[in-house]
């Protein structure tokens, strides 16, 4: 893997980082803070987005003076070999469970909205197989990618969401607290996981130079995810109200369903799902790329393009495992996302904050420099 | 060399095998449904049944006679040949579904269904489990709209002949969008009525219709007796077939008088509700609109539901009333009495002016209402030929006109809370917005209170146009 030829501009992070978060969009995730929230899903959105831009804020201000290192780099600067490990471990458990159980929702999504008679397995070879050529021609392709695709996504959410207001009532935003400020504010606080994409940059970091370009994307692209979050959970509850809100499996689906002006202007929902397909494969491609490039790293292999096979089958067989969608929904929202930010946020700030204070120890590569001389 | 080439080759041929098998298999064929192997059902009726739950009955397009523009009288005459219709028996709407596969040549699609029609009688039991299915069911529209008929549904489905849309979809997507120039009639999408019905903030309507008691085809009793003369011929011997067919003309016969009957007693308690000796357009209800047309089926007022279940109905009069506070009214002909002469009508043709301003709090426990509404009018007609568009007299018939519909709005909102006890309104969404979380919102108990609700109704009517003619004059 040699960095020293790849460079991803900031457009392009951001770009991926949006890809990451904001596909959840798409998924479950307008219902999920529904659940968590009732009728104050707007609230929980910026609450969150507040604390993780906070979160971010300590983590681009930990991780000064790291410029060019990846969290892999970072984590053999620390310890060498047992943390690099633990990074690994802990990386490609949300990297295998994030993937497998978004292929898995998406397929059964498709399968839902209109490929319902093919088998599950088909469908889900379809995203696999994406995600898999996107892999193997490397991060420029899929960041190149990125900043041709979100856009185009960008703009089919708007044009939804635009479609779809004039049917909104204010009153569904009311109680303004929703189910209690100690349930919005305590016990939704690992909800913030659904700003753990901002974890690419922590990949890409040594291809984007410089630590200002580094906060940049950070903090850009959590913003536009918050806001593509906002929108989309503030129309959602706008147009179906809470408890109702809590029931529909796909959000943004039933969203569009509900697009009608007169009678040429309807059934417009099949166009959003070609958005929603190229967002799921986009969001594959960034997910097993880090994957993918945190197992190479970690064991200094100097090509990754043979593990593309191994990595996506596994992925594959993975998203099969769930026995049925509520299964596989039950996992994602009540397990996966209410620990995934102990990895992605508050490890990262452990790791980054033990290099700080023992900065001034040597490296474990330094050390190992003085031992070859 | 050779060996780079050879393997440039496979490269090569592997790709193109992937691309073509890619190609192919995206074509989608497991989940391909033609066009004309799909028989769309245009609207839907749901009856108790007798052998199993529930009596299902489908309004299934022809599509050849909807493109063809072939009607009853040929060459566009009518929409009813355009469509055939089948009822089956079964436990759900979904087995129905699979069980009309059986004898119909076409795959059932769902995907253009413009109504859902419920007997009362379902209606009055509990909506619903079936509301759930449908809401459930991915080839349900959101839009597709709730109709309850206070005959059978399989009836009313059966009566829909219409004479101008040749295209079924067409004929009700504009039926039931004339509450938008009427306002005797409101919209009733299923994710509305589904949304509604969960929530605890107000409760769900659905379209009322009916068959005329009036309206009927004016046949001879000979032609009654001929028509079923023809429908038992085959099954019975000649002499008992026209015995049977006598009977069949006279208890038809006497289904005619039986309701005439109840025609006029509706109307007789119509007139005592109204205080009115002769009553207006907007007092009727699906079913006893003074009219003689061929087609028998029509919407007018609407159902009204309180935990799932139909718990009354409301005329065309309270209907404007709902659709006036709701913000859906927008502009109808209404008939008022003259202010000097009580013998004669002014009509004006009513329009929202602003949206309704409401606001809800609770004093001692119970809800008290405001309602704000702010209309106007142009005249329409002064029979009369009182010069009331002079300014000085304008204010006559605007307070005549205001103290109509203050009154019918306040008798509607009376029947809402004590009668049905169904806040269709949703005044308790706007006191949802006063709690501060569900808990609270909650222990209102909303409810139960709403019964006990007392209504401030404030109207407003300016009138800004006398049409063409800008004063009357008496010679």
């Amino acid at each position: 893997m040699n960095n020293k030829t790849i460079n991803i501009g900031i457009f392009e992070n951001i770009c991926m980082l949006v890809a990451l978060t904001s596909t959840q969009t798409y998924l479950g995730m307008p219902r999920m803070i529904a659940e968590a929230s009732g009728s104050a899903g707007w609230m929980l959105i910026l609450y969150l987005l507040a604390i993780s831009l906070l979160l971010f804020f300590i983590i681009q201000w930990l991780y000064k003076g790291n410029e060019g290192l990846d969290i892999v780099d970072i984590s053999e600067k620390l310890g060498g070999m047992p943390v690099k490990l633990i990074t690994l471990i802990l990386f490609e458990a949300v990297v295998f469970m994030g993937s497998s159980l978004t292929l898995r929702q998406f397929a059964e999504d498709m399968k839902i909205i209109s490929l319902n008679i093919s088998p599950i397995s088909y469908v889900t070879l379809f995203f696999v197989a994406g995600a898999l050529v996107a892999c193997l021609l490397g991060i420029e392709a899929i960041s190149r990618a990125s900043a041709l695709i979100v856009p185009v996504i960008f703009t089919g959410f708007i044009i939804l969401i635009i479609s779809v207001i004039g049917r909104g009532n204010i009153l569904n935003l009311a109680p303004i607290f929703g189910i209690g400020p100690k349930k919005l504010f305590l016990e939704s606080l690992p909800r913030i996981s659904i700003f753990s994409g901002y974890i690419i940059i922590l990949i890409t970091a040594p291809y984007v130079r410089t630590h200002e370009n580094f906060r940049k994307i950070g903090l850009y692209g959590l913003a536009a995810s918050g806001f593509i979050m906002f929108v989309s959970v503030v129309t959602y509850t706008l147009v179906i109200p809470y408890p109702v809100s809590t029931q529909y499996f796909l959000p943004s689906f039933q969203l569009a369903r509900m697009i009608n002006y007169g009678r040429f202007f309807q059934r417009l929902e099949s166009i959003f799902v070609f958005t929603w397909a190229s967002s799921a494969i986009l969001y594959l491609s960034v997910l097993i790329y880090i994957g993918l490039h945190l197992f190479a790293k970690t064991f200094g292999l100097k090509y990754f393009k043979p593990l593309v096979f191994s990595f996506c089958t596994i992925i594959f067989t993975l998203s099969l495992l769930p026995e049925n969608l509520p299964s596989a929904v039950h996992i994602e929202s009540s397990i996966f996302r209410n620990y995934l930010f102990i990895i992605t946020f508050i490890y990262v700030i452990l790791l980054f904050s033990l290099t700080k204070v023992f900065r001034n120890l040597p490296s474990q590569q330094k050390k190992r420099g003085a031992k070859n001389d | 060399m050779i060996n780079n080439m050879l393997k440039l080759c496979c490269k090569k041929v592997i790709f193109a095998l992937i691309f073509i098998i890619g190609n192919i298999s995206l074509y989608g064929c497991f989940d391909s449904r033609e066009v004309d192997e799909l028989a769309y059902v245009m609207a839907m009726g749901v009856d108790k049944g007798k052998v199993s739950d529930i009596k299902v009955t489908f309004q299934l397009a022809v599509p050849a006679k909807v493109g063809s523009g072939e009607g009853e009288n040929g060459g566009g005459g009518g929409g009813s040949e355009s469509t055939t219709i089948t009822s089956v028996e079964a436990p759900t709407i979904y087995s129905a579904l699979e069980m009309i596969n059986s004898y119909i040549s076409k795959q059932i699609s769902l995907a253009h269904a413009k109504a859902i029609v419920f007997s009362e009688e379902i209606a009055r039991e509990d909506l619903t489990r079936y509301i759930y299915a449908v809401s459930r069911g991915r080839e349900f529209r959101p839009d597709i709209q709730v109709i309850v008929s206070m005959n059978k549904a399989e009836d009313f489905i059966k009566n829909v002949k219409p004479k101008f849309e040749i295209n079924p979809a067409k004929y009700y997507e504009m039926l039931l969008n004339s509450y938008s120039y009427t306002g005797v009639l409101s919209k009733s999408p299923i994710i509305d009525f589904f949304v509604d019905a969960k929530s605890i903030g107000r409760d769900p309507v659905a379209v009322l219709a009916a068959l005329n008691m009036q309206s009927s085809e004016d046949k001879s009793p000979q032609q009654v007796e001929q028509q079923d003369m023809q429908e038992q011929s085959g099954k019975t011997p000649q002499k008992e077939g026209k015995n049977e067919a006598e009977n069949a003309g006279q208890s038809k016969e006497q289904e005619k008088t039986n309701e005439k009957n109840k025609f006029k007693e509706e109307i007789g308690k119509i007139k005592d509700k109204k205080m009115r000796d002769k009553l207006y357009e907007r007092d009727f209800y699906a079913g006893i609109l003074p009219r003689d047309y061929e087609d028998k089926s029509e919407v007018l007022g609407l159902a009204v539901f309180k935990s799932g279940k139909m718990a009354g109905f409301l005329d065309g009069e309270e209907t404007i009333a709902y659709n006036m506070i709701k913000g859906l009214y927008n502009y109808a002909y209404m008939t008022f009495k003259d202010p000097e002469e009580k013998d004669k009508y002014f009509v004006l043709n009513v329009k929202k002016s602003r949206k309704p301003a409401k606001k809800v709090k609770i004093e001692d426990g119970m809800p008290n209402i405001d309602v704000k509404l702010e209309l106007e009018a142009d005249i329409l007609s002064i029979q009369s030929g009182k010069n009331y568009e002079d300014p000085k007299k304008l204010h006559l018939i605007e307070d005549a006109a205001t103290k109509e519909i203050k009154t019918f709005i306040e008798r509607f909102l009376d029947k809402t809370s004590e009668q049905l006890n169904a806040d269709i309104c949703g005044f308790g969404e706007i006191m949802k917005a006063r709690c501060l979380t569900m808990k609270q919102w909650e222990e209102i108990d909303w409810q139960n209170i709403y019964k006990n609700s007392k209504f401030n109704v404030d109207v407003k009517i300016k009138i800004r146009r006398p049409g063409l003619l800008i004063k009357s004059v008496n010679g």
